[in-house]
């Protein structure tokens, strides 16, 4: 299909390599700024890491290397992603682009794991071409390359993107393992707990598509059965430093949190609904609560199916996307309804898993109240873009075989244009327009705060700093790159009822300006929003928002 | 006695589809709603006098509460308020007898679409038939059309007009005579006389159409030509109503063009990228806002929460958390999709059909739209049924599978037509103006005197009261014309006889004397001072409270 003159392996190659170099510069370009700070998760599992490298505790100074959560807030993150975090702190100090690095080689290393699982699902396609699944490869990863959700999800420091990278990796070396070295199972299986180990929905979509692969592939790896109990045996025994957390409170306390089961709702209805039958034995069957709750299920579940979320706004949550342009381009609607239909037109051995994969990759997000949600359901991405992909290709040679030679190019730059604006009007939102807009979701001004706080804090006794923002202590510590040991000796802290904990000070700061009033005598330095400053403080400085807004004020109080 | 035996089961169909739509049809829905009462005293004007509420002589459009309604239902209901008298039945029994009839075109729509694909290789074994009945059957118990029908809706009506005429359309396309296409083009003429989505669609549809099937029109010019002719001389008062009274005036009200905050965001973006002289911003032009919008609404009606879980907005457009369509039919969409995307041409017109249907719709506000883009369940329902078809095939031989499935589905059908009739009047008797009916009966009976009847006219659920009393106390329309209706048009103050319908601000009304005060509970006392009754919805909440002063 393509003219080049030149060694076919070579193209591959090159193309390959372009893309990936583009996906990269996409993914790394002011990767420390864009997004435009760190928020506050971002943040602890940075001072994490840093607290792991300098003292191998976390940022309590809990047991030594934990291996099956951080405390950090009380949401008990798990270890994953502030273990990959160590090396690249170690190396640039503890910044927002050493935090945020991981991610976006996580990232990158998706869009090389996909081409290659392209060459998996795609291989029946054509067997006696070899071409095919690489050219059909190439597509899927260019569109991977430049998808709003991707990208996104690529440059700041979501545990949910390295969890990706790392079921990707595991779905690939299983097809790896039945076909060649049994070994590649275990490393299947390895990394299956690895994205386990990294983020919480993974913990179920691990397991899931672990049983789905060796459901939908049975008669495979039967064949090898010493490698297949032995990888079994690995997960489990890497699953054993988990089980006392999962099955404590703190463990199914975030999950109790967020499940939609909470909602009382569908109980209340059905229960007036029965009411109004007069209680009898063939309305409780009808007007079960079990019917209700399965509806409000399969409600969220079709959340993700919504068209507004797919190819319009995407996630309403501004950190998970810019809201104006779709999880999808518009475009790869057509693309993946007829992807979707020669997929499973096709006699593809691997539909089933496929339809599976996506199920379980939606699964936990379900069971969760904000739907739709881009990130919980991360896990799923490579496939949406191997079956438009798969669609584009047959697209293309369609257009590319039709002997109407004013309809072929006419259809030809009618797509590249939609292309070219597509791509050119999300990268400038996000470039231009998003960072201002969201500043304030990712806590913009606080490193301002921080920078501005160390240079005046000598002349004041005390510094008391407003919980406006959210969480001000992790943001001073991270900023300040303060010691940890120093940090558990100085810090007043308690955990409430929910098992979060608050942080009120540590060294000279307190976080709270009620604080002001408990102390005595003395120098005071003060943090408030402009609407909160309080009496008696005059204005010594302030951070300014990226419109050139003061934020935030810096003022002191003498007593 | 031959005819009988050899349709037995398509009549056994219409004779079910009959009985579901018109059993209890005065309860459930649990009232009439403003529209229906206005449609039915229109008719029953047009009936005694030849002119509408406001004396318009034989009007295209109904002028009503300035939403000009397409006045064919009015006019199609007149023989039922001749003889049955104007009542609850008799203005929704033309929807329920026409959404019947619908059932019987779509079984002949299913049977024309597909009887020349009964040869493919593909479909060798679904009969034509077979598959016509079950279309047949799924639209008789589909929620989308049993809804609609079961109260006097325009657009149930259209979609009967647009059934029949393409129907003709395809009967046209296999045998190419005069007749079925000239009746084709009145019947969609009659489709855009009764209601006002079918007006855009109707006409999108058919240039589609002849684009699809080009050569076969080219070659009948002569019909062709015909057909255009007598529908073309018959649309010019359609087409002058249009333009004349309030066609366009429905279409800013509802449109999305019109809505205030569209733009809002392009235009922050344009000021910030003004600033900073970004050249990209040609990017935040409002035609790509326009769009978008129009996209964002044409595809939101494919929604699986829409179509299979929650239905859209309205309570008066589907019962509480049910889609339009029953869960079981998603998978069955699906795959009758699938199926059918497998046969070329004669298919097309079905795909036309489900992208046609919602172009209307996707221009207004509050999308998804059951009503506006109600089309939508005919090609579905026909997908639902080659998808069941399919099912059956593969399941054919494994019995207990099959006998799992056929519980699931009766039970999800009898669960929602037990929630339609016994929950959904308890629920919803709000949305349906509730009440009405027995607030005339009470002043009837006890406002002998003849004294003056204060009607709050509140929130918006208790808008436009004065029809209810005009259909409901039968006022005559000759004198109502001649007395009423050239007062000048208000919304929020309207009056009649001894009715005034107003807001009531109870602490100043209070202190009127021999009076009559019909309110809802909202803004006034629990008991206040002359209450004489109060008439509650079926779920025990008051509706109304009569106080005589």
């Amino acid at each position: 299909m393509v003219n080049f003159k030149l060694n076919k392996k070579l193209t591959n190659k090159l193309l390959i390599f372009l893309v990936v170099f583009f996906a990269a510069f996409l993914r790394l370009y002011r990767l420390g700024s864009l997004p435009p700070s760190l928020y506050w998760d971002e943040v602890s599992l940075g001072y994490n890491a840093f607290s792991i490298l300098k003292t191998g505790h976390g940022e309590h100074g809990e047991k030594k290397f934990p291996l099956d959560r951080f405390i950090a807030f009380g949401d008990y993150k798990p270890p994953g992603y502030i273990y990959a975090t160590v090396p690249s702190i170690a190396i640039f100090g503890l910044n927002e682009f050493s935090v945020r690095l991981p991610s976006a080689l996580a990232g990158i290393g998706t869009i090389i794991l996909t081409y290659f699982l392209a060459q998996e699902f795609f291989k029946s396609l054509s067997p006696q071409n070899s071409q095919v699944p690489k050219i059909l490869g190439l597509i899927s990863v260019f569109l991977l390359t430049i998808s709003p959700w991707h990208i996104h999800m690529s440059r700041a420091a979501f545990e949910a993107n390295l969890a990706l990278f790392f079921n990707t990796l595991a779905l690939l070396t299983f097809f790896k393992g039945i076909k060649k070295s049994g070994w590649w199972l275990i490393l299947s299986s390895f990394s299956f707990m690895l994205a386990f180990y990294t983020f919480n929905a993974n913990r179920i979509i691990s397991l899931l598509l672990a049983v789905g692969l060796g459901i939908f592939y049975f008669k495979k790896i039967i064949k090898k059965p010493k490698f297949t109990l032995l990888a079994i045996f690995l997960a489990l025994v890497m699953a054993l430093p988990s089980f006392r957390f999962l099955t404590s409170t703190e463990g199914s306390l975030r999950f109790k949190e967020v499940s939609i089961f909470n909602n009382l709702e569908p109980l209340k209805r059905s229960n007036q609904q029965i009411f109004w039958l007069g209680n009898s034995w063939w309305a409780r069957i009808v007007f079960n609560r079990r019917v209700a709750y399965s509806w409000h299920f399969l409600k969220h579940m079709f959340d993700h199916f919504n068209f507004d979320y797919l190819f319009f706004y995407g996630d309403r949550n501004p950190r998970f996307s810019t809201g104006q342009v779709g999880t999808f381009y518009l475009f790869s609607l057509p693309l993946l309804v007829y992807g979707g239909y020669l997929f499973f037109k096709s006699k593809n051995p691997h539909q089933g898993l496929i339809v599976f994969w996506l199920f379980a990759s939606l699964l936990p997000s379900s069971l969760a109240k904000e739907t739709p949600h881009a990130l919980r359901t991360l896990s799923l991405i490579p496939l949406p873009f191997l079956i438009s992909g798969l669609g584009a290709f047959e697209i293309s040679k369609k257009i590319l075989k039709t002997k109407k030679t004013i309809l072929k190019y006419s259809i030809l730059s009618v797509s590249v244009l939609t292309l070219f604006f597509s791509v050119t009007r999300f990268l400038h939102i996000y470039w231009a327009h998003w960072p201002q807009e969201s500043a304030s979701e990712w806590q913009y001004g606080y490193k301002q705060l921080v920078s501005k706080v160390s240079g005046l804090e000598k002349k004041y006794d005390r510094v008391v700093i407003t919980k406006a923002w959210g969480r001000p202590y992790v943001n001073m510590l991270f900023h300040l790159k303060y010691p940890p040991q120093k940090y558990w000796q100085t810090r007043d802290a308690f955990r409430d009822v929910f098992g979060l904990w608050h942080v009120e000070g540590f060294d000279k700061y307190l976080f709270g300006l009620e604080k002001i009033q408990t102390l005595e005598a003395g120098h005071i330095l003060v943090a408030a929003q402009p609407n909160e400053i309080p009496e008696k403080c005059s204005q010594v400085d302030s951070v300014k928002s990226m419109n050139g807004e003061s934020i935030m004020n810096l003022c002191e109080i003498s007593k | 006695m031959n005819f009988f035996k050899k349709h037995k089961l398509i009549i056994l169909i219409l004779a079910l589809a009959g009985f579901l739509r018109v059993f209890r049809i005065t309860q459930v829905p649990p009232s009439l709603n403003w529209d229906e009462a206005s449609l039915g005293y229109n008719a029953y004007s047009i009936l005694k006098t030849g002119k509408d509420e406001f004396g318009n002589f034989l009007p295209i459009n109904l002028r009503s509460f300035e939403d000009y309604k397409p006045a064919l239902y009015a006019y199609i209901s007149i023989p039922s308020i001749a003889l049955l008298d104007l009542n609850a039945f008799s203005v929704r029994l033309p929807s329920a007898l026409f959404g019947t009839l619908t059932v019987l075109l779509i079984y002949l729509i299913t049977k024309e679409i597909l009887k020349p694909l009964s040869s493919q290789k593909s479909l060798n074994s679904q009969n034509p038939k077979t598959l016509s009945l079950i279309s047949a059957f799924l639209l008789t118990i589909s929620p989308w059309h049993l809804q609609f029908s079961r109260a006097a809706f325009e657009a149930n009506l259209g979609l009967f007009w647009f059934c029949l005429a393409s129907w003709l359309l395809l009967v046209f396309l296999e045998n190419k005579n005069y007749k079925p296409l000239v009746l084709s083009g009145l019947s969609y003429l009659l489709a855009m006389y009764g209601y006002h989505s079918l007006r855009l669609i109707v006409p999108i549809f058919l240039i589609l159409v002849f684009l699809v099937f080009k050569k076969k029109f080219i070659k009948n010019w002569k019909p062709l030509l015909v057909s255009l002719l007598i529908s073309g001389f018959l649309s010019i008062p359609l087409i002058w109503g249009f333009f004349n009274n309030g066609g366009q005036a429905r279409f800013s009200s509802v449109g999305f063009i019109s809505q205030q905050n569209l733009l809002n965001k392009s235009i922050q973006y344009i000021q910030a990228d003004l600033k900073r002289s970004s050249l990209l911003i040609w990017i935040h032009n409002r035609r790509f806002v326009y769009l978008k919008t129009f996209l964002n609404n044409y595809l939101s009606h494919f929604n699986p929460n829409f179509l299979f879980i929650n239905g859209d907005l309205s309570p008066r457009h589907h019962i509480s958390s049910h889609g339009m369509l029953y869960l079981f039919q998603l998978p069955l969409v699906l795959w009758g999709a699938f199926c059918l995307a497998k046969i070329p041409k004669k298919s097309y017109f079905l795909w036309l059909w489900l992208i046609a249907s919602p172009l209307a719709s996707a221009l207004t506000i509050a999308t998804p739209h059951a009503i506006r883009a109600n089309l939508m369940v005919i090609p579905l329902t026909i997908l639902s049924a080659i998808g069941l078809w399919r099912s059956y095939i593969h399941l054919r031989s494994k019995k207990i599978l099959l006998a799992a499935s056929g519980l699931l589905l009766a039970f999800f059908i009898t669960r929602y037509l037990l929630q339609y009739h016994l929950i959904y009047p308890k629920n919803t008797a709000h949305d349906w103006q509730y009440g009405f009916s027995k607030v005339v009966d009470y002043l009837k009976n006890h406002n002998q005197e003849n004294l003056p009847v204060v009607v709050s006219f509140s929130d918006h659920t208790f808008d436009q009261p004065h029809i209810f009393f005009m259909f409901y106390l039968k006022v005559d329309p000759q004198e109502y014309q001649e007395k009423w209706a050239h007062q000048p048009f208000n919304r929020f103050y309207r009056s009649f006889d001894n009715y005034q319908f107003r807001e009531v601000i109870w602490e100043k009304d209070q202190n009127l004397k021999d009076v009559y005060i019909v309110t809802n509970t909202w803004g006034m006392p629990s008991n206040p001072r002359g209450l004489v009754n109060e008439i509650s919805f079926p779920n025990g909440e008051v509706a109304f409270k009569i106080i005589r002063l």
